[in-house]
């Protein structure tokens, strides 16, 4: 995943808003969001719509807690980014953290595909079978194997 | 203005949506039913209670709050 490196330098990372070709799905009319890191993590990451304050959405890197994580999109979809080989793909999970935050979940079923070198990206559904809207994480420490495999 | 229209339809027969769009029945199997879509490459085309079910979910994890947060960083 070589363009993970450029979330991470802060320079590349700044005001570059990344269009969503569709938008998260149930978002469709926002589009354009910027991609920040949460404050005093790199883990956690968000989606922050840049034409509504008020939508932002928190994303992990899936790999680091599910190393296996592999979801099947469609090469149809991939072009949609124009993403053509998988290497030129990154990929963040969006997580869900209710009232107690032990139950945390991460979206392994519908994971954000992001195309960094043309800043497009879209929420695709996963075919893989074994991947759930709702996973369990366990944040304290990474998982070495992928449960929902 | 949305209607609902309620067609006919036998295996390998089709309907046609607007000029680009193919709905075909492939197979009848009990209460099981094979259908193929022919849509333009950048429309989505997706089974809708997987839709829903990430559309909430997505509505779920917007709500998250720094109260929220601040919690779950305690479990570190």
């Amino acid at each position: 995943m070589t363009n993970q490196r450029n979330i991470e330098k802060q320079e590349d990372r700044v005001d570059k808003i990344i269009t969503f070709k569709n938008g998260f799905l149930g978002l469709e009319n926002y589009k354009k969001y910027i991609l920040l890191d949460h404050p005093g993590t790199d883990i956690i990451k968000w989606f922050q719509s840049v034409e509504n304050s008020d939508i932002a959405l928190p994303v992990i890197n899936p790999v680091y807690f599910f190393p296996d994580y592999a979801p099947k999109i469609s090469k149809t979809d991939l072009e949609t980014i124009e993403i053509k080989s998988p290497e030129e793909a990154l990929i963040l999970c969006i997580i869900t953290v209710p009232d107690d935050p032990k139950k945390i979940t991460v979206n392994l079923k519908a994971p954000i595909v992001i195309n960094f070198n043309k800043l497009l990206a879209d929420q695709f559904v996963a075919e893989n079978d074994e991947y759930k809207v709702r996973q369990p994480l366990q944040l304290s420490k990474p998982q070495r194997r992928c449960k929902g495999c | 203005m949305q209607r609902l229209l309620i067609l006919s339809r036998k295996k390998q027969e089709s309907i046609l949506i607007g000029k680009n769009i193919i709905i075909k029945i492939l197979e009848v199997e009990g209460d099981r039913v094979k259908i193929g879509i022919e849509a333009p490459k950048d429309m989505k085309v997706l089974r809708k209670e997987l839709y829903e079910d990430i559309r909430e979910e997505n509505k779920q994890a917007m709500n998250a709050s720094k109260d929220k947060f601040d919690k779950l960083f305690q479990l570190f």
